[in-house]
């Protein structure tokens, strides 16, 4: 799919990989998370808990509500979560009204801010987010862009995928695939 | 040894080795069936009891043997792929599963067209009967499965899967209808192909046996150059090959 | 373990929002009993004998209906890849999934079967070894089904796939269950069938998740 790729990461990077449509930049963020296993070569890591992604499908169960599906992803995390931080991170990708409905009446727009409430309050050292900026309007932009600002103030670290560039003032690595 | 098994798995490589054997299987198992069909239709001795129609048995016996080691050489192949990840292995057990599931149908038909003259009737619901149209059924439902995952463009690992699992599943399949018959129903007919035949009887049989498998493998062997030539006719090898046709 | 538990959580609140999952294969099993029934006329003495059979068979064929649903949606919405993506067993989700669907599968039909059994003219005796003959084998039939979904989960209109892949693994326990009942029509020892059946239930149980979990990751990493 794509030839050799090599690059590394600290804690607190910011890393941009980009590329024209079908250059591979899914298959490696999928690979980067252990979906997809026909590479040679290796990686490593030293994370003390898994990545969290974000991958195509947003992962939502339609017949569940925000609130559920943001429970099910801290609990697939093996993370405890309290009440009131699902309840921020709700408020915070503003779905604040939404939160009780049920998903399949919320747009793509809104799933896929279902999707990204986690990035709100997790604790990970590691984001993996493949095509973050699709189908979300300016003002899911700019709550990512929030996200990824507070995220690196932190230290932990994100590898994200776009084939836009991304109006921001972040220190970014970029990766380049063909 | 182990390096011959590497080179094997290779598609390009196991295409130029097997240049050869689909003719050489065949003709062996032309000779071999040819052979054995005259001895067994015309030389061999009629049963005591069942006359002539016996002769049947030199189609039909080999035919039930081969179509389990049909399944069998097809979930080892399933293992193969699954557990060393190679592709040949899969269009091996993917070129088998037809082959097994038209003898696991030979069987069924012979036995019918035995069973009217030797017990009355086309069909019973004996435990071996049973048991081999099952053995049909997990072939149709590879080759099925097989079919709706090519057409959405996935692998093959599922059919994989349930290849080993219908091997796991085929003792107790056997066993419970077996258990489940014998206990309604004890078989009145035990099909007589144990050694308890004269020399006459079971060297035409072991005869068909072997043309039987030798026919397996030649069929065998040119679908999986069919399956290669056709997954990798895009490379520069598999061109070259068919531009010297 | 409490994975486990979360995600049978997870499972019984999909069910209670879309009731549609478990019910229609429900009303599908009555409706197939009503075409047997049909089928065989009104005869009290006919219907006796094979009513349990065909309540068997057609709780059989509601399974696939349901089977196909309990991961298809998981597959299509992304949620599987979640969970291959988390340091969580497979095999504990696809065990939780299971035990939720048979939950949601076999309960209600066995609580409808006395109902339907006093209908085709079962007697009491009839009904119960009806009854424990169901308890015995939906296990075993969840997990074979949960087999037959994993493996078509990406397929569309797999219902029918389902049924041609698993019916063939269907031969034994239904072979065992029909022992049973003959076994209690004729007043003879019911026992060995029973745990004939326990024992089909435990060799399910060690073989049947690993195969799911295996097709479940196969499906993922496509």
């Amino acid at each position: 799919m794509f030839e050799a790729v090599s690059f590394s990461l600290n804690s607190g990077d910011i890393l941009q990989v980009c590329g024209p449509n079908g250059s591979g930049k899914t298959t490696l963020m999928r690979t980067l998370v252990g979906l997809y296993k026909n590479y040679t070569g290796c990686f490593d890591w030293d994370l003390p808990s898994p990545p969290l992604y974000l991958g195509h499908r947003p992962g939502i169960n339609d017949n569940l509500t925000p609130r559920e599906n943001i429970k099910w992803v801290f609990e697939l995390n093996n993370q405890n979560i309290k009440a009131a931080d699902i309840d921020e991170a709700i408020r915070q990708v503003g779905l604040a009204e939404s939160a009780q409905t049920c998903c399949s009446d919320l747009s793509f727009g809104q799933k896929k801010r279902v999707a990204l409430a986690p990035f709100c309050v997790g604790k990970n050292s590691l984001w993996i987010m493949d095509e973050p900026f699709s189908g979300i309007d300016g003002v899911g932009i700019t709550l990512i862009e929030e996200l990824f600002l507070k995220r690196s103030i932190w230290g932990g670290s994100i590898i994200f995928s776009s084939h836009q560039a991304i109006p921001s003032g972040l220190s970014v690595k970029k990766l380049e695939l063909r | 040894m182990l390096g011959w098994f590497h080179r094997l798995g290779s598609p390009k490589t196991f295409f130029g080795m097997s240049q050869s054997w689909p003719k050489t299987f065949g003709l062996l198992s032309l000779l071999l069936l040819a052979f054995g069909t005259v001895w067994g239709l015309l030389f061999a001795p009629p049963d005591y009891q069942q006359g002539h129609s016996v002769r049947i048995m030199y189609v039909h016996v080999p035919a039930a043997a081969v179509a389990q080691s049909c399944y069998l050489i097809m979930a080892i192949s399933s293992a193969v792929f699954l557990i060393w990840n190679i592709k040949l292995a899969d269009w091996a057990a993917k070129s088998m599963a037809p082959i097994g599931a038209s003898l696991a149908f030979l069987v069924l038909i012979t036995g019918a067209i035995w069973g009217k003259p030797t017990w009355g009737t086309w069909w019973v619901w004996d435990a071996r009967l049973t048991s081999t149209l099952v053995l049909l059924m997990l072939y149709l439902g590879i080759i099925v499965l097989r079919n709706a995952l090519e057409e959405k463009g996935n692998d093959g690992r599922p059919c994989a899967v349930l290849a080993l699992v219908g091997l796991v599943n085929l003792p107790i399949i056997k066993y419970s209808v077996d258990w489940w018959f014998t206990l309604h129903q004890p078989a009145s007919f035990t099909l007589t192909e144990k050694p308890k035949m004269p020399p006459e009887m079971w060297i035409p049989l072991l005869i068909m046996a072997a043309g039987y498998y030798f026919f397996v493998f030649s069929v065998w062997t040119s679908r999986i150059r069919n399956e290669i030539i056709s997954r990798e006719r895009k490379t520069a090898w598999a061109k070259a090959w068919a531009g010297s046709q | 373990m409490t994975f486990f538990f979360k995600t049978i959580a997870r499972e019984f609140l999909n069910y209670r929002r879309k009731p549609g999952l478990f019910l229609n294969p429900l009303i599908f099993f009555g409706l197939v009993v009503f075409l047997f029934v049909l089928g065989l006329g009104p005869d009290e003495a006919k219907l006796n004998q094979a009513a349990s059979i065909f309540i068997l068979v057609a709780s059989l064929l509601s399974v696939l209906m349901s089977a196909e649903s309990a991961y298809d949606q998981d597959y299509d919405e992304g949620s599987l890849e979640l969970v291959v993506v988390s340091s969580n067993s497979l095999l504990i989700y696809s065990l939780a999934k299971s035990l939720a669907h048979w939950v949601v599968t076999f309960l209600p039909l066995i609580l409808l079967v006395p109902f339907i059994g006093i209908g085709l003219f079962l007697d009491v005796e009839q009904i119960w070894v009806l009854c424990l003959g169901i308890l015995l084998v939906s296990p075993t039939i969840i997990l074979l089904a949960s087999v037959g979904a994993a493996m078509t989960i990406s397929l569309p209109r797999n219902g029918v796939l389902i049924g041609i892949l698993v019916l063939p693994f269907y031969v034994p326990p239904l072979i065992f269950v029909t022992g049973l009942f003959e076994a209690a029509l004729l007043k003879q020892n019911v026992f060995p069938y029973v745990y004939w059946l326990i024992a089909l239930l435990f060799l399910a149980l060690g073989l049947a998740p690993f195969a799911t979990s295996a097709c479940l990751r196969i499906a993922a990493e496509d």
